[in-house]
């Protein structure tokens, strides 16, 4: 099972309305559930750079809205242009009441975000550029 | 085990209360903001009345002797496991010898720290809640000190999360003019003040006092006179309840109060909105907002329904029941 094989199953149950689906295996499980949420358009990207000038990007890690500031806070958790290490907190994909964290995969020089904040975004998306620590 | 290395005071062992001991002379007790301490064990999937640490005074710190599941929520304290800095309302997870330090809070005042399975201490009266008056429940009936050490859960599996939930204060916001405000029924006393002392209650924002503790929250403002002097015998009353003594400043008991008590009572601070006074800081102020029973009962099904979200929420990651927690729900 990847990610393709999931997105499969997610566009089956879109199609056959289901709200609910599990799989079970000896060494695997998996649920998906279908909120219904507002028709969104797809993800605004705004300017991303292009592969020759960023060295990698935070890309989102499900589906979700990103959120680069937790609500309790005024400040965002990185400001563009900071060097940031690998594993550093980012911003959160947002899903109900759960904030899922968003982490560096690499260490760099951190972007603006790439999508407007409460932009529901997909898998993959992505969110910050990093660029090569000069 | 955890170990306390700071040397900060008013720390505490709770749950969410005694309840069923007020008829011995026995008050409540419990986490003054509940329904952080719930969310705290909910998303560590814990039962809700697991016991859990309640913080009051920063920096708080404490190290994991094991690998610790761990979730903080209440007030933003600004937590740092080692280096890493944490968000709010997170979970994640604590390796041996990690230190975690809980600073002086950007929003609210108190911050609860829960741990997988609960912190384990002896029930007593059906509770584990530090009884400071009684002098038992929690960790020897007192607040937690320097070298203290409580035993938790070693989290030996691989199922590491690392994730937060939107606090309460956001999705159910209640303010009036920047001041948390908060839903109050009027009391038995109440119409022994005249129209004029009602209006001053309802429109003022009354400050919080350093008078203020788990017992009771001291409140100033221009006084409340009743029509004539009122001598009233000592009867039950509950956290929540608002008196006014001879010198007209209220005092709303908290839950530590004692079981009865013979000032006037004007009104109640409804159960359900207990947890937003409980984070108003010393020298903030809070407004008061006329309600009924209805809406009372309204409002705990709202807090009902947000615990039941993050319980789904939970469910959705894979987060079930800890089968050893401490919790046994009464």
């Amino acid at each position: 099972m990847n990610i393709a094989h999931i997105r499969q199953i997610i566009s089956w149950m879109t199609k056959a309305q289901l709200t609910h689906l599990e799989l079970n295996q000896s060494s695997w499980s998996l649920r998906l559930q279908n909120e219904p949420i507002q028709k969104s358009t797809p993800p605004t990207l705004l300017a991303i750079p292009s592969e020759d000038e960023a060295a990698a990007y935070v890309t989102a890690t499900g589906v979700g809205e990103f959120q680069p500031t937790h609500a309790l806070r005024e400040m965002p958790e990185v400001e563009e242009g900071t060097l940031i290490e690998e594993g550093t907190l980012v911003g959160y994909l947002k899903v109900g009441l759960l904030y899922q964290p968003l982490y560096a995969t690499h260490a760099g020089h951190i972007s603006a975000p790439l999508v407007p904040l409460g932009q529901p975004v997909d898998y993959g998306t992505p969110l910050f550029a990093l660029y090569t620590a000069a | 085990m955890i170990e306390i290395i700071s040397k900060t005071a008013l720390s505490t062992v709770q749950d969410l209360g005694r309840h069923g001991s007020l008829r011995y002379g026995v008050g409540t007790s419990g986490a003054m903001d509940d329904l952080a301490l719930a969310t705290a064990n909910l998303m560590l999937g814990n039962d809700i009345h697991a016991a859990g640490i309640e913080v009051q005074l920063f920096p708080f710190k404490v190290r994991f002797h094991q690998d610790c599941d761990f979730a903080i929520t209440g007030a933003d304290c600004s937590a740092q496991l080692d280096d890493r800095p944490l968000p709010p309302w997170w979970r994640t997870r604590a390796r041996a010898g990690q230190t975690l330090i809980m600073t002086f809070p950007r929003s609210g005042c108190r911050a609860y720290l829960a741990l997988r399975g609960g912190v384990n201490v002896p029930k007593v009266l059906g509770s584990r809640s530090t009884q400071l008056r009684g002098v038992f429940g929690g960790l020897e009936g007192r607040f937690l000190c320097q070298g203290d050490q409580l035993e938790a859960y070693a989290s030996k599996d691989n199922k590491h999360f690392d994730f937060g939930i939107e606090a309460p204060s956001t999705v159910m916001p209640l303010a009036i003019d920047d001041h948390v405000a908060v839903r109050v029924i009027p009391a038995a006393e109440y119409d022994a003040f005249d129209t004029t002392a009602h209006a001053s209650f309802w429109a003022q924002a009354w400050e919080l006092t350093p008078q203020s503790n788990r017992y009771g929250f001291r409140f100033q403002g221009d006084p409340l006179k009743p029509r004539q002097p009122i001598e009233v015998r000592s009867h039950g009353i509950v956290p929540g309840v608002i008196q006014i003594p001879h010198g007209g400043q209220p005092i709303i008991q908290m839950k530590d109060a004692q079981p009865s008590g013979g000032y006037p009572k004007f009104g109640t601070v409804i159960d359900a909105d207990l947890w937003r006074l409980s984070q108003l800081p010393i020298g903030k102020r809070v407004r008061f907002i006329e309600t009924d029973y209805a809406t009372a009962l309204a409002a705990q099904q709202a807090n009902h329904d947000y615990l039941s979200e993050v319980k789904r929420m939970t469910a959705i990651l894979g987060i079930g029941l800890h089968a050893d927690c401490l919790g046994d729900a009464q």
